[in-house]
């Protein structure tokens, strides 16, 4: 009697848990094909503009400063800022934030770029820890300064580039990951075409089986190890899916952290990054979405397929 | 398991085969573009293909070069009308040549698809706009003084695409701006640029007003002291050097920052600036020394260039 009442608590549990996987396996897959079809038209239809020239496709820009954050990076860092300065751009700006490394991530820069120190005031308009010196350079392309503040963290040391930044706009990125050279004309492109736009994301991509010379890419295989092929195929499918779909309806909640671009004033309003968090990228554009909410300001959070990193 | 991944990768590799194919080998063809554009060009070579619903056809390009002028009129005063070029069209096509050459695009022309971007309702944001009409080659002078007299019909967005244009291509328009620059309650992004305008043209007639709206910023946006601190470079003087020195006091980051801009322009020595160096102030010192330094390691390179050259 009692095996019998047991065995029919099993099978109402298996049962339940049965329904539950069909379920969750038909919305979980009509989602994948969605975003899949969504994905696909939107690229096709991006491609018939291409074609018929129906894109931005000259110079026109918007001052963006790139903000670096750096902790233990001697050996990458130097690359890194060199790629940066080969960007096919005209008006931005470069702000490498040394988090208090342990290594000789300041002396490498200084070495390789002939950084001078300077006495540079900060407007402090998000919470950082404090600088110890700031050296800078105007014999580049375009202006690049490097700070070392103590440690405080990656939310730290981008906040630090906020506030030394001088452009409207900034961008944050990796410092082990390299921008393709047109990448910041076609991630700024959304702020060109809509007002409200306060946040792009762009495609952070893994560079397994990619030759980069310059930032552009000179030859592209899948990987030959299996795991890494499906870790490209992965990556491929949450940026060049899901992603879309969610830019439809304004619902991007991350913008990765390895490369995307602010607005800065409203960053700013939101109190910048938090040290607090791990997920500091994520909880940034949560809190951007509130803010805009909160105050009912017209915004749009953008999604930008074309604009590459590879990490 | 093992079968599971044969097939999988066979899928993938079917996939990115077809991909590669239908891209990069020329398979893809659109046949529907929009309406706007009748036919799908290609260049392959030195060969022009026209893309049919029959597939690709060799283009050769048979044209007809248009002037503006027709006999017993000049030129330059369009004296063709509509009907005589449509009738020409006709005689053109059915000589059998493909292609008109024009030369270049009337200022009309310009001004009618601004007013057609600017009824549109849709946003387009102004610097691709003046960017736009900067790439105009046709008569400027012209054109500015179109878009000048057409500036009380079109949108205050699109007024301010124009001054922007005014002030880029160089025109001088100066007893036009004088009046919006002098008043208050027309827009503030209207008047920020006419300041602008005016630190790139001097005029001395702007100069008080420049200097007011730094030293009595009264209820005005704080964008007023600080553009017109930036724009007073151009006027140096003692009388600016006194104002410039006064705003690097101001509560305000962007005013204090112009400021000493403008301040180390002007090439002053130490001494000059050392009320604002001695002062108590310590956030007015610290932007001034900053702009200094900065000056000095811009032209440290340039005078170590200028010993090298010395000592060859």
């Amino acid at each position: 009697m009692m095996t019998d009442g047991m065995m029919e608590v099993i099978e109402v549990f298996l049962h339940g848990v049965g329904v539950f996987f069909i379920l969750y396996l038909i919305g979980y897959s009509t989602f994948l094909f969605l975003a899949v079809v969504v994905g696909a038209s939107t690229l096709y239809q991006t491609k018939q503009q291409t074609l018929l020239k129906n894109v931005l496709e000259k110079n026109y820009y918007v001052p963006v400063t790139i903000i670096v954050p750096a902790y233990n990076e001697e050996v990458t860092v130097v690359d890194t800022v060199r790629s940066l300065l080969a960007l096919d751009y005209k008006t931005y700006e470069i702000v490498v934030v040394d988090d208090g490394s342990q290594d000789n991530t300041s002396q490498v820069l200084i070495d390789a770029f002939h950084l001078h120190p300077i006495r540079q005031p900060i407007r402090r308009q998000v919470a950082c820890q404090r600088e110890e010196f700031i050296y800078s350079s105007t014999e580049q392309k375009v202006l690049l300064t490097l700070v070392r503040k103590k440690n405080g963290g990656k939310a730290d040391a981008l906040n630090m580039g906020i506030n030394l930044s001088q452009y409207p706009y900034f961008i944050c990125i990796d410092a082990d990951s390299v921008l393709q050279y047109d990448s910041l004309r076609e991630i700024v492109r959304p702020v060109l075409e809509d007002d409200h736009v306060i946040a792009v994301g762009g495609s952070v991509r893994p560079c397994n089986g990619i030759t980069l010379e310059n930032g552009r890419v000179t030859k592209y295989h899948l990987p030959r190890n299996l795991l890494a092929c499906m870790q490209v195929l992965e990556y491929d499918r949450s940026f060049l899916a899901a992603r879309i779909l969610f830019d439809k309806f304004n619902g991007s909640l991350i913008i990765s952290g390895a490369f995307g671009l602010f607005k800065k004033d409203v960053v700013i309003a939101c109190g910048g990054y938090d040290h607090a968090t791990m997920g500091e990228d994520m909880e940034l554009v949560v809190k951007m979405h509130e803010f805009c909410l909160a105050n009912e300001l017209p915004y749009r959070i953008r999604y930008a397929t074309s604009a590459i990193c590879w990490t | 398991m093992k079968k599971f991944v044969i097939v999988t990768a066979a899928l993938v590799v079917l996939c990115l085969g077809w991909d590669a194919a239908y891209y990069r080998l020329g398979w893809y063809v659109d046949l529907h573009p929009d309406e706007e554009v009748a036919s799908l060009m290609e260049v392959r070579g030195e060969e022009i293909i026209h893309w049919t619903e029959d597939g690709p056809q060799p283009f050769e390009i048979r044209g007809v070069n248009m002037g503006s002028g027709i006999p017993g009129e000049w030129s330059t005063d369009f004296a063709i009308d509509k009907e005589t070029y449509l009738r020409w069209f006709g005689q053109i096509q059915a000589m059998g040549a493909n292609v008109v050459r024009v030369y270049t695009i009337n200022c009309d022309l310009v001004l009618q698809a601004l007013r057609q971007v600017d009824g549109s309702g849709r946003f387009h944001h102004g610097k691709l706009l003046t960017d736009g009409l900067l790439t105009f080659s046709g008569d400027r002078q012209e054109l500015t003084r179109m878009l000048w007299d057409s500036f009380d019909a079109v949108s205050l967005s699109m007024q301010t695409v124009i001054l922007d244009y005014i002030r880029f291509s160089g025109s001088r328009m100066d007893e036009e701006l004088l009046p919006l620059l002098a008043e208050e309650g027309r827009d503030d992004e209207l008047r920020f640029s006419c300041i602008r305008y005016f630190e790139k043209h001097l005029d001395p007639r702007a100069y008080p007003l420049l200097l007011s709206f730094l030293e009595h910023p009264g209820e005005r946006r704080w964008e007023y002291a600080a553009i017109s601190a930036a724009a007073l470079s151009a006027y140096p003087g003692e009388r600016t050097v006194l104002a410039l020195k006064w705003a690097m006091g101001s509560a305000s980051w962007y005013i204090r920052l112009n400021a000493a801009r403008s301040l180390t322009s002007f090439h002053l020595t130490y001494q000059n600036l050392g009320d604002v160096m001695d002062s108590g102030d310590r956030y007015a010192r610290e932007i001034l020394q900053y702009r200094l330094d900065l000056q000095q390691a811009q032209q440290a390179p340039k005078e170590q260039e200028r010993q090298e050259v010395a000592l060859v």
